[in-house]
């Protein structure tokens, strides 16, 4: 089970009271709210901010691919920055498309936990600033389809074989029905890579923060449980197939010379379903996880310490797969 | 699956609308998606347009201002965002129909606190006792009293 979940996050979203939203407040406000924020966390040992402007575009881009801040945030030109624990648990976004956009991120499934982590964090930041908030609509915010709780929690699941057996589309559409969405790896609007889904709560107003987890929770249980018979059917349909297929995919992680993002991305899907299947033993859980942050663009050009083309990246990222995968995946012989 | 506008790419791009109560679910992919508004990192702010513009309430729109950030009904439209949170008040008549479109509600409910989920607990933990007692699991039936008690004890304090 663990490993159809890669991660649970919870975001908040917040505002300082009577202060136009970040689009619309001139430059020196938005520097004065960033300011006022960062109050919250003086004497924070742990937290360290980076300034959105004076980050490079890569480092930007790295952010977004570990999931710390979002695309917009990266591509936007509002003063502000993030604010980031060590371990990468939490993130505040300061003038994103609200004031203040927080959230905590861990692995595996654990809604609760990072349900409590992004209260503890929006704590810190209520005891400097007064939230936008009314008693009818709740937390005020930029965008109406945020109102109420304010709060989107997610969980990134990896279904490679009920998009195998064509079961993809017909889930989401049932999910729909039940207040939740399914977007792709980088949230809203991102596309879909590597069979992996981030299955988030929509509505936002008229719910607990508690109703929102155990809602998305359930759900994110239920496809577990599918995506776990899909494999099983997969497995009892065509054995050797399947086996064909991880094996084929690992082989050639192992080997190619030149390897781009998309088709990195569907066969560490498949080489990732074999191993939660048993096809191969992995010198450490994570490693196939950590195997494709390491892989996304951003981290290719920042670990060479060059402007790297597409082809030279693809070059890069087939050496470093071919070294780390036969190294930290091995083949079950068993 | 292959998007619905061009029929030629894979559709990655879902989007679901919900107008006057008929709900659609469409697939796009991301070039016809960009075309049609709804590009990826327009986000929600175009789907709130698409209900602005659904809705005939908004007609008078053109003439409403925020008093307090000086905002225009006009250009929610075109953005989908609010200027303030004291929009949110000054526009409140043309957007709780728009808000109750999006989100099915347009009353925020509270978080329970620890004090007022304890009445409920206590209950819940009564029920449970008895049926411990019930079924003879008497060492849980004595973890469940224990627990009620430490409540109740607690309340007093």
């Amino acid at each position: 089970m663990s490993n159809i979940v890669l991660s649970s996050r919870v975001r908040l979203a917040r505002n300082i009271a009577g202060k136009p939203f970040p689009f619309y407040a001139p430059p020196n406000l938005q520097k004065e709210m960033a300011r006022k924020i960062s109050e919250a966390f003086k004497g924070k040992k742990d937290y360290s901010y980076l300034e959105l402007e004076s980050l490079p575009e890569v480092d930007k881009h790295l952010l977004v691919e570990r999931h710390l801040i979002s695309p917009e945030f990266a591509a936007s030109s509002n003063h502000g920055g993030v604010w980031l624990t060590k371990d990468e648990h939490i993130s505040v976004m300061v003038n994103e498309e609200d004031h203040v956009r927080l959230q905590a991120l861990q692995e595996g499934f654990a809604l609760e936990e990072t349900l409590a982590q992004a209260n503890a964090t929006d704590e810190l930041i209520k005891a400097v600033v007064p939230y936008a908030y009314s008693e009818k609509l709740g937390y005020l915010t930029c965008c109406p389809t945020n109102l109420g709780t304010g709060m989107r929690a997610s969980v990134m699941l990896h279904l490679p074989a009920l998009t195998r057996i064509g079961q993809i589309t017909p889930l989401i559409e049932s999910i729909t029905k039940l207040g939740l969405t399914a977007r792709g790896i980088y949230g809203e609007g991102s596309q879909v890579q590597g069979d992996m889904y981030q299955v988030s709560n929509r509505i936002t107003l008229g719910v607990t923060q508690n109703d929102i987890i155990t809602n998305v929770g359930n759900v994110c249980q239920d496809i577990i449980k599918k995506e776990e018979k899909a494999r099983a059917y997969l497995q009892e349909k065509g054995p050797m197939q399947l086996a064909d297929v991880v094996y084929r995919a690992y082989g050639t992680l192992a080997n190619a010379k030149l390897m781009p993002i998309a088709e990195f991305m569907q066969l560490i899907s498949d080489v990732r379903m074999g191993a939660g299947m048993g096809y191969f033993n992995l010198k450490q859980p994570d490693v196939i996880d950590k195997l494709i942050l390491a892989a996304q663009p951003a981290a290719i050009i920042k670990r060479s310490g060059q402007d790297l083309s597409e082809p030279a990246r693809d070059q890069a990222r087939a050496a470093m797969i071919n070294k780390e995968i036969t190294k930290n995946v091995k083949i079950n012989e068993g | 699956m292959l998007c619905q506008e061009c029929l030629k790419r894979n559709a990655t791009v879902l989007i679901n609308t919900n107008i006057n109560g008929n709900q659609k679910t469409i697939h796009l992919c991301n070039q016809c998606a960009a075309k049609l508004g709804l590009s990826p990192f327009g986000g929600m702010g175009n789907m709130l347009s698409a209900f602005l513009n659904n809705n005939d309430v908004l007609q008078t729109r053109k003439s409403l201002v925020c008093p307090e950030c000086g905002y225009q009904l006009e250009q929610m439209n075109q953005a989908g965002f609010l200027g303030c949170d004291k929009c949110y008040e000054s526009f409140a008549e043309q957007l709780l129909p728009v808000i109750k479109r999006i989100q099915g509600s347009v009353t925020h409910k509270p978080e329970i606190s620890p004090q007022e989920a304890q009445p409920d607990r206590i209950e819940q933990l009564k029920k449970e006792l008895k049926e411990a007692i019930d079924q003879e699991e008497y060492e849980r039936a004595a973890q469940l009293r224990d627990s009620i008690k430490e409540i109740e004890k607690g309340e007093k304090a």
